[in-house]
């Protein structure tokens, strides 16, 4: 068992030109992570083979984030979406994350990878506290209440998640 | 341990060391030897070579073992490698020390791998998406490298254009769309220009505008039939009440000219009437003229009358007294019959006679005097009764005059009434002709009227064809 983290405030940034790479297996273990993965989340490579990938998972991110993420890169689809993730020493750095699968020469899925990379700021200025709304729509109604809201967003934009997430995002 | 088994897993350190390590125990063992060969017993640098020997050896060992691992690893890369040289690109190196020269290596060619995976994945999604239709797909050119961000832009570029090229097409689908329903006479709706290229706009635009004016001219189309029927069906009906006023106007008129004629007739007779009461009138004057003199005769004949009665009266005195006297006489003839006796008898009779006659007489001129009296008294009540008929003919004669004066009045009255009559009658003539007139017009009106509401029907019918806003509720209205 790992030592809880206590998360704190100090935001570490993603150089715009570096990008973090991971890979994992189908079940979210982490397979292969690149050295901006672990400078970014301040594990060395050999704490990071073999272990779930929600090591470096912020309790400030709404569960229907990671609800809608899997549903989208489990049947195949990529994922597009802005992430704030736990360093170990608390610390956190927010990534625009591109999800998609790795197929087997069968074209079954043996796993994911995955490429982040810095976030236009102006996007965050939207996400944070969206995802603020969405965490307490959690805590008082699970996450249909999260779920509907996220639903009725994209219902009212007119578009499809990876749309929104790639307009916020903007041309950076 | 566990630190020197980490240590191991560098090939470089423990080869670094094991020479180091292996240099130092030759040198140390060839100076002993060169310096102390004579001083040092036997035994001593036989243990002393033994322990070299074994030192040496286990650094052999070592380092075998180390150049093991470092084979291994290679085979790993090796692996990595050919997956990525038979285009397989998800493969990586893990458990990698950096401190290795091979960690340097495996980190790179995991770099090289993930910059090519990346690109690759990034180009295929992207082309996947546009060939969707999907345009907000790009290349993600943060964190590639080199010439792969170029080929990222470069490719961004070929999508934006295929993009627009979509997106253009799916407007001029929408503007084909919007003129295939203005061609159906339904402008009610218009382009979105929402996002539309600057050089199609222009386009869009126009036949935005052109929708507009189609609409607004439909509009106004059905406003004004709807108006124009509108009116025209108050003007048939309003014709239709004056047709009735006109007949009505006619008959009246009619009706008026029939009374004025009689009117006229009439103001003819009394004209005529007037005339003829105004000659009677000369005629009564004249009577009573006449009448005036007549009676003024009759006065003059009574004073005669009168005159002849007073003669008339004196005679009869004279007859009286003579009476009396033969009376008389008649008495003294009785006297002398008597005295004559015999002889006398017949004379007596006669006297007798005379005397009787005498007395007669008397009564006679009595009577006579009587009648002449009541005679006089007559003509004095006529000679009364002429003065007061004389009067009555003056009165008659003023009251005449004055009848004169007042049918001159009449006549000259009834003139006007004539002149008056004849321009009433001139005047109605002249309305008959109006109201003919305006029947004729009424009916012209009626038939222009028509035509209008026909007119009105056909633009309205028109405009109820075409779609366009604000139609419905106008023809609810």
């Amino acid at each position: 068992m790992r030592p809880k983290i206590i998360p704190n405030n100090i935001e570490k940034q993603l150089n715009k030109d570096d990008f973090i790479v991971s890979k994992t297996d189908t079940k979210g273990i982490i397979t292969y992570c690149n050295q901006i993965f672990m400078e970014m989340a301040e594990y060395e490579e050999k704490e990071l083979i073999g272990v779930n990938h929600n090591i470096i998972r912020h309790p400030d991110m709404p569960r229907i984030a990671f609800k809608v993420l899997w549903q989208m890169i489990q049947s195949g689809q990529e994922f597009f979406g802005f992430v704030k993730n736990l360093r170990q020493s608390g610390g956190y750095y927010w990534v625009f994350v591109n999800i998609m699968p790795d197929y087997d020469l069968n074209g079954r899925i043996i796993g994911y990878t995955s490429v982040r990379r810095k976030p236009n700021p102006q996007a965050l200025q939207t996400i944070i506290p969206l995802y603020q709304q969405l965490v307490s729509a959690e805590k008082s109604g699970g996450m249909n209440g999260s779920l509907g809201a996220v639903t009725a967003l994209l219902e009212e934009k007119n578009m499809e998640f990876n749309e929104l997430s790639i307009a916020l995002q903007g041309d950076m | 341990m566990q630190w020197l088994f980490n240590r191991v897993n560098s090939f470089k350190l423990v080869k670094n060391i094991i020479l180091q390590l292996l240099n130092l125990m030759i040198i140390g063992f060839s100076l002993t030897v060169m310096f102390f060969d004579d001083q040092i017993p036997k035994n001593i640098m036989n243990i002393l070579s033994i322990l070299t020997m074994i030192g040496s050896t286990s650094l052999v060992i070592i380092g075998y073992m180390a150049l093991n691992r470092y084979s291994k690893k290679i085979k790993d890369i090796e692996k990595v490698a050919l997956k990525a040289s038979s285009g397989i690109f998800h493969h990586r190196i893990t458990h990698i020390d950096k401190t290795e020269d091979i960690g340097e290596l495996s980190w790179a060619i995991n770099d090289i791998l993930d910059q090519i995976e990346t690109f690759n994945r990034d180009m295929n999604e992207s082309l996947h998406c546009i060939s969707g239709g999907k345009t907000y797909r790009k290349m993600l050119p943060n964190g590639l490298h080199g010439d792969f961000v170029k080929y990222s832009k470069s490719i961004n570029d070929v999508l934006q254009k295929i993009g627009t090229a979509q997106s253009k097409d799916a407007f001029i689908q929408d503007i084909l769309k919007i003129i295939e329903e203005y061609k159906n006479n339904d402008y009610r709706n218009q382009i979105d220009t929402t996002g539309m290229q600057e050089d199609i706009i222009g386009l869009a635009n126009g036949i935005n505008q052109l929708g507009t004016s189609l609409a607004k001219l439909s509009l106004e189309n059905l406003k004004d039939g709807l108006q124009l029927q509108d009116g025209a069906n108050k003007l048939a009906h309003n014709i239709n009440i004056l047709n009735i006023a006109s007949q009505e106007q006619a008959s009246s008129l009619n009706e008026t000219t029939d009374i004025l004629d009689k009117i006229t007739t009439n103001i003819k007779n009394n004209t005529e009437n007037t005339i003829q009461m105004e000659s009677y009138a000369q005629e009564i004057t004249s009577c009573a003229s006449s009448g005036q003199e007549l009676a003024a005769k009759t006065t003059s004949s009574m004073d005669a009358i009168n005159e002849q009665v007073n003669s008339i009266n004196e005679a009869i005195s004279v007859i009286d007294q003579i009476a009396f006297q033969t009376n008389i006489l008649s008495l003294n003839a009785a006297v002398e019959a008597a005295t004559a006796g015999e002889a006398g008898k017949g004379f007596a009779v006669v006297a007798q006679e005379v005397r009787n006659l005498a007395s007669r007489s008397a009564e006679a001129a009595s009577e006579i005097k009587t009648l002449v009296q009541t005679a006089k008294l007559q003509t004095d009540e006529g000679k009364d009764i002429t003065t007061d008929m004389i009067n009555g003919y003056n009165e008659l004669n003023t009251s005449i005059s004055k009848t004169i004066d007042s049918i001159k009045n009449v006549a000259s009255a009834t003139k006007e009434q004539e002149v008056g009559i004849t321009q009433i009658n001139n005047a109605i003539t002249t309305l008959d002709q109006k109201a003919q007139q305006s029947v004729q017009i009424n009916k012209e009106t009626s038939i222009i009227s028509a035509q209008a509401n026909e007119i009105a029907q056909k633009i309205v019918a028109d405009a109820t064809e075409k779609e366009f806003l604000g139609k419905n509720s106008i023809i609810k209205n």
